[in-house]
């Protein structure tokens, strides 16, 4: 607290202090050497009338909401950060999270804000970034699925709004652990007083799933999901995977996934009993299950590739399947509302049936060649694979296979000597980095180069373009009537443009005078109404519930029928001189009819 | 489990070298067009104005897919290296022409970006580099099962995945994708999953 030994005058060490007023003195020659110091002690002062109170004032860790003083208004940086403050209250306390959680958080809001993190962002999205970034860095139980269950937004919105803000302040955060959440998510699962022991059980199996590189990669709360289901099992809770899904809030695919994946390491083999009791460390981790996958998967393509007729036994196996799980599905639509225990039997049989087989041929097959010959013999079957299709690059598309895709364009280099120039594009593609940027007379070499010869391209191009007018016509017919309400509404707003501009140049010939602003407004809500009258007077219809074109032939249909009926009358209505009163009252009842089915019919 | 490793683990040749996936390519053709015109006069476009402004048109050889705009700008994607973007972008002008807009013609063209893959073929530990190239790597298992590495120079994103697979995008130049790897790959090494002796 006090900080001055010697006086910077004299030299003297005589000073003296008086916490009261907040000031340092020399002795000595009377130096003051600090002023208004800040103390953490409480110190109280008596006042004249006898009554004591606390001297000086309270001053937070973090500069709170403070009023720049008399007839200042407050800067915006300082009203967006006291939101930021009562936000971040509001989440922590949602979220149940220490108040020193909540003072760090706003130390990073105030990063947020003077980095302009917040510019273009929603407020809600970056107190949730810096929160999270506490509590990663204090490792405490919560994931980001919460706090977007508490904010009601999507995850991954929130995700690139932290990762994006973890990038800007260049934090180093430790990788998240899955063991954190396992106490958390099996008090959730009433395991009773045994809550603890599962729970070391569910740790040991994190832990081991981590050696076998089953974490990498994964989302924790699908490795909490399928420890914690282990570990229930073996003490003898039946948890069902449903409810294991519902704590952990993964897909329960997700979940039977991590288990298969599980029960593939050496581990997964073991009884309850010795994998309580087994020392882990004893077994050589697996490699993981992705990258199995990938070696496997690879496997059996060099096999149908080096094999012949492997290619068409997979093919065949793989309908075989896909056929056989069509027909269980079939099954079991027939079955809709049937009893449980047949349709859980056919979604497993489903299951086990999608399920890729573990492939122990293409395996074995690489463990020991059969013949010294065959690494050669796949070099040369390759070989044939890939000359088709440097032969037909012009060709069709189909003539890609898979994977078979030449590398680098190197399908072109043959091609280079069949099209003339390509020569400034060469050098370009021979360029090392962007820096080396090119000349503008290359450049217009280059583009010279794009625009020569494309008469040459014709035959490729014919295929495509629709030469027939009548095929032209018809596809535009279609194509109106599709997006006929686009093309209305564009037709409308071309004709609302157009009437404003001939406002706007009316208006500028009677000059601006008096008040323009309220003119121009007024004027503008008047045409609006002329300018949807002018745009389709069909617009001013009764009802949107009638069709208005079939109303329009029916009473055209009515009056030519009134029409046969009296020759002699000069109009539709038989209003004329030789006009017959039974004539008359026809046509009124033949409209009265036709009036009842078209409601409101505007014509009558 | 020792035949498993073994046969999971063959003798790897392959020369590593990123393969191209996807090119994406800007050119303008520097005539106002009438898109209409375009999707009623050509068999592989398709236009939908209430969805997206510009005609998407496909072609067969190189397998691409171009965005027609109505400023006349193109973008064709799809392509599997810049020759082929090239050329694509080449028979699209020439389709467009065709349907009469002869003053089409090209006055820029541009590689936007590219990605390119390859498999390393062992198993990497993400969390070692993570926790050693803090700085330019971003590991977030909740939000993606990849490690995200962003190269400065030459400025390329890497996504590296545990089972060994990466994907490297962003780049301009085919030259910039391979130096990108180049750079990754004794990192990689440096962070591969050590057999342990049984």
């Amino acid at each position: 607290m006090s900080h001055v030994t010697y006086c910077t005058n004299c030299g003297c060490t005589d000073i003296e202090y008086d916490q009261q007023r907040g000031d340092a003195a020399c002795i000595n020659c009377g130096t003051v050497l600090e002023e208004n110091t800040i103390v953490n002690e409480v110190t109280f002062s008596q006042d004249a009338g006898g009554g004591s109170s606390v001297v000086g004032q309270f001053v937070a860790s973090t500069p709170g909401l403070q009023s720049s003083g008399l007839g200042f208004g407050k800067e915006s940086r300082e009203v967006a950060f006291s939101n930021g403050q009562r936000h971040i209250a509001q989440l922590a306390g949602a979220l149940r999270l220490a108040d020193h959680h909540q003072e760090a958080a706003q130390r990073l809001f105030m990063h947020a804000v003077h980095n302009n993190f917040i510019q273009g962002r929603r407020t809600q999205h970056v107190i949730a970034a810096c929160l999270y970034a506490v509590c990663r860095r204090e490792k405490t139980p919560h994931l980001l699925i919460d706090y977007s269950d508490v904010l009601q937004t999507n995850v991954y919105t929130l995700g690139s709004c932290f990762l994006k803000f973890v990038r800007l302040l260049s934090l180093t955060l430790p990788i998240i652990d899955p063991s954190l959440f396992i106490h958390r998510f099996a008090s959730k699962l009433e395991f009773g007083d045994k809550t603890h022991l599962v729970s070391m059980s569910a740790l040991r199996l994190v832990q081991q799933m981590k050696r076998d590189w089953i974490q990498t990669g994964r989302r924790p709360s699908g490795i909490c999901g399928a420890a914690l289901l282990i570990a229930a099992r073996v003490h003898g809770f039946f948890r069902t995977q449903r409810e294991v899904v519902r704590v952990v809030r993964i897909c329960e695919v997700t979940l039977r996934k991590r288990l298969t994946e599980f029960c593939e390491t050496p581990l997964g083999k073991l009884t309850a009993h010795e994998l309580e009791t087994c020392t882990l460390e004893s077994f050589v981790p697996a490699d993981p299950p992705c990258f199995t996958r990938a070696r496997e998967a690879e496997a059996a393509r060099q096999l149908r590739l080096t094999t012949p007729g492997e290619a068409e036994r997979q093919d065949k196996q793989a309908e075989l399947q896909g056929l056989k799980v069509l027909e269980l599905r079939d099954q079991l639509s027939e079955l809709g509302g049937a009893t449980q225990g047949r349709k859980r039997e056919l979604i497993e049989r489903i299951v086990d049936m999608t399920r890729p087989e573990p492939t122990e041929t293409p395996s074995l097959e690489f463990r020991v060649p059969a013949d010294p010959l065959a690494p050669l013999e796949a070099e040369m079957q390759r070989a044939l694979h890939t000359e088709p299709i440097l032969r037909h690059a012009g060709g069709a598309a189909e003539d890609y296979i898979d994977g078979e895709t030449p590398v680098m364009g190197e399908d072109f280099e043959a091609d280079k000597d069949a099209t003339p120039g390509y020569s400034a594009w060469l050098r370009h593609d021979n360029l090392l980095s962007r820096e080396e940027e090119m000349d503008e007379e290359t450049r217009e070499e280059m583009l010279e180069e794009m625009n020569a010869d494309l008469e040459q391209l014709d035959d490729e191009v014919e295929g495509y373009l629709i030469k027939d007018n009548e095929e032209v016509q018809m596809k535009t017919r279609v194509w109106e009537e599709m997006n006929r309400e686009y093309l209305e509404k564009q037709a409308a707003k071309a004709e609302e443009e157009r009437l404003a501009a001939e406002r706007a140049e009316q208006e500028g010939e009677e000059g601006q005078l008096g008040r323009p602003k309220q003119k121009k407004r007024g004027r503008k809500g008047e045409a609006k109404g002329s300018a949807e009258d002018g745009a389709d007077p069909r617009k001013k219809r009764i009802s949107s519930r009638i069709n208005y074109d079939v109303a329009a032939i029916l009473t055209q249909q009515a009056l030519e029928e009134d029409a046969a009926l009296m020759p002699d009358a000069p109009g539709p209505l038989g209003l004329g001189f030789q006009g017959n009163a039974d004539a008359f009252s026809e046509t009124l009842s033949v409209h009265s009819s036709m009036g009842h089915g078209t409601d409101d019919d505007p014509a009558y | 489990m020792e035949e498993r490793a073994l046969a999971i683990a063959p003798p790897r040749n392959v020369d590593l070298d990123p393969t191209l996936q996807n090119v994406v390519a800007t050119c303008d053709l520097a005539v106002p067009l009438d898109l209409k015109k375009i999707a009623m006069n050509a068999r592989n476009a398709e236009y939908n104005p209430r969805r997206f402004a510009a005609v998407i048109m496909r072609v067969r050889e190189p397998k691409t897919t171009a965005l027609i705009f109505k400023s006349g700008k193109i973008v064709v994607t799809g392509a599997k290296s810049e020759q082929q973007a090239r050329e694509a972008a080449r028979k699209y002008a020439r389709i467009i022409q065709k349907i009469g807009f002869e003053a089409a013609r090209f006055t820029k063209f541009t590689i936007q970006n590219m990605v390119a893959s390859v498999d390393v073929g062992f198993p990497i530990r993400l969390e070692g580099i993570s926790y050693k190239h803090g700085h330019n790597s971003s590991y977030e298992p909740e939000l993606f099962p990849g490690l995200i590495y962003r190269m400065a120079e030459p400025k390329v994103v890497l996504l590296i995945f545990v089972s060994g697979k990466v994907v490297l995008t962003g780049g301009k130049l085919v030259n910039e994708i391979n130096q990108a790897f180049q750079t990754i790959y004794p990192i990689l090494c440096d962070f591969k999953k050590q057999d342990v002796p049984a």
